[in-house]
């Protein structure tokens, strides 16, 4: 068993500390990394009580709910920022960014003192598959979120469409991964692959909106 | 594994071959940065429904024969039916003078038929998630061939009238079972494709007359037809409505191109 509210407090109070010393976007980022990281324990929180709830089979929960909870956790604080701080779009991008990554290094982190950090394998595969799947998503329904309020046609059709797209996307990973051997590997390079993919479009199109 | 199990499964990988070259396709055009909107919202459908793919077949190849909740498959499905929506939305042109009657339609067609994927598979989550999906993409798609006057109002009579019989045919042939509920239950596959072949006829003649629009519409609104035909359709008869639904993509595309060239609206 780990204490994961004081694995938290640990992260967080250096970087909470930082947020005195920088400006502007740097602050953003370090915000939204923070509410990431707090926005992973309470989806534990909620993943864990409906976990209780659904009575699942082990390792069930993984594949079929997990990705519904965190995906709506993760999106709810960008949703939030967008509505009520009305950032740029360059913000907005930042902001989810942000939030995709404290999700995944909070998530890592737990893991990694479960289950232990001697195999290199293991910790890398924690950082390179799990942690760039979680930006990946927050960044795909950022760039969607930015694209509605671009060409005012924001609506709650768009804003889900957008979610289900990532939560689709985070439940073929985890179904992928559940199984050893060749699905598990794929499963592991989905997420870098579309970051790679992602990045073009990005950087012709929405780099200039 | 039967031979329907494995037309399906050769269906889904067509599917995703066609799938993966289109979003190619379509991802040069976000590139070239005619309509984004339009193009970037096509190409996250398009993407939704490769995850969703990509999802079923990696599921019927480690769990074989086990029963899938709400899922991302389904969840893919949605969002290829609300980003459609969400990316045709611009169509649609702001009218006080008459109410949407075409919308309402629409609705109450998907309802039904929601109804009666429940009978059959006796999944009330998924099916209620989908079908109100659905709802929305199925309106907008009504709405906007009502507003660019796509098709003729004969036609319009026609496929409101086809439609009722297709979910009364079906609704018999649930219920009652005798030999002349065979000959209904292919009566309504007929109208379906009948209507399915007219939405694709007439965009591929106006595609080539030179039209911009409408054979988008047109081949929006085939997408869509297609997609309801694929979900009530058993056996055999799915596989081949797979196919069809397959093919509507390519040419969905062909259109799409050309009403981004005209880059008319944003």
């Amino acid at each position: 068993m780990i204490y994961a509210e004081n694995i938290l407090i640990c992260i967080a109070v250096p970087l909470l500390v930082s947020l005195f010393f920088v400006t502007k976007s740097a602050k953003r980022f370090v915000g939204a990394f923070l509410t990431g990281m707090a926005i992973c324990l309470i989806g534990a929180y909620i993943g864990g009580f409906i976990d209780i709830t659904a009575a699942m089979p082990e390792g069930e929960t993984s594949i079929f709910l997990s990705p519904i909870i965190e995906e709506i956790i993760k999106f709810l604080p960008i949703l939030f920022y967008m509505l009520i701080f009305l950032p740029g779009n360059r913000d907005l991008l930042l902001f989810a960014v942000g939030i995709g990554a404290g999700f995944a290094t909070f998530e890592n982190c737990c893991y990694i003192l479960s289950s232990g950090a001697d195999s290199l394998p293991y910790v890398m595969i924690r950082g390179l598959a799990v942690g760039v799947m979680h930006i990946v998503c927050t960044f795909v329904l950022s760039m969607a979120l930015v694209l509605l309020r671009n060409f005012k046609v924001i609506s709650f059709a768009g804003i889900v469409g957008a979610l289900s797209l990532s939560m689709s996307f985070h439940g073929l990973y985890n179904l992928l991964v559940s199984e050893p051997g060749l699905s598990s590997y794929i499963g592991y390079a989905m997420p870098l692959l579309s970051a790679a993919i992602l990045y073009l479009p990005y950087k012709r199109s929405f780099k200039n909106l | 594994m039967s031979s329907t199990s494995l037309w399906e499964v050769f269906g889904v990988i067509l599917q995703i071959v066609v799938l993966l070259v289109v979003i190619s396709f379509s991802a040069g055009l976000i590139t070239r940065g005619k309509n984004v909107l339009l193009t970037v919202f096509f190409t996250f459908s398009l993407v939704s429904w490769l995850l969703s793919d990509f999802y079923w077949i990696t599921y019927d190849l480690l769990r074989p024969g086990t029963r899938m909740p709400l899922a991302a498959n389904e969840l893919g499905e949605c969002a290829l039916s609300l980003l459609m929506a969400a990316g045709l939305s611009p169509y649609i042109k702001k009218e006080t003078s008459r109410p949407r009657w075409e919308a309402v339609y629409a609705i109450l067609f998907t309802v039904a038929n929601t109804a009666l994927w429940i009978v059959w598979s006796g999944e009330w989550l998924q099916d209620i998630v989908c079908g109100l999906a659905l709802c929305v993409f199925t309106s907008v798609v009504a709405i906007i061939l009502i507003q660019t006057e796509t098709i003729p109002r004969v036609v319009r009579v026609l496929l409101v009238l086809s439609s009722v019989l297709v979910l009364v045919f079906q609704t018999a042939c649930t219920y009652i079972k005798t030999p002349l509920t065979k000959v209904l239950e292919y009566s309504s596959y007929v109208l379906m494709y009948a209507f399915l072949a007219y939405f694709i006829i007439k965009a591929f003649i106006l595609h080539r007359s030179g039209a911009r629009t409408k054979p988008f519409v047109l081949m929006t609104a085939a997408f869509c037809w297609a997609e309801f035909n694929l979900y009530m359709s058993p056996g055999w008869i799915y596989s081949v409505s797979l196919m069809v639904f397959t093919v509507t993509i390519p040419f969905m595309y062909l259109t799409l191109r050309r009403e981004v060239y005209a880059d008319d609206i944003c």
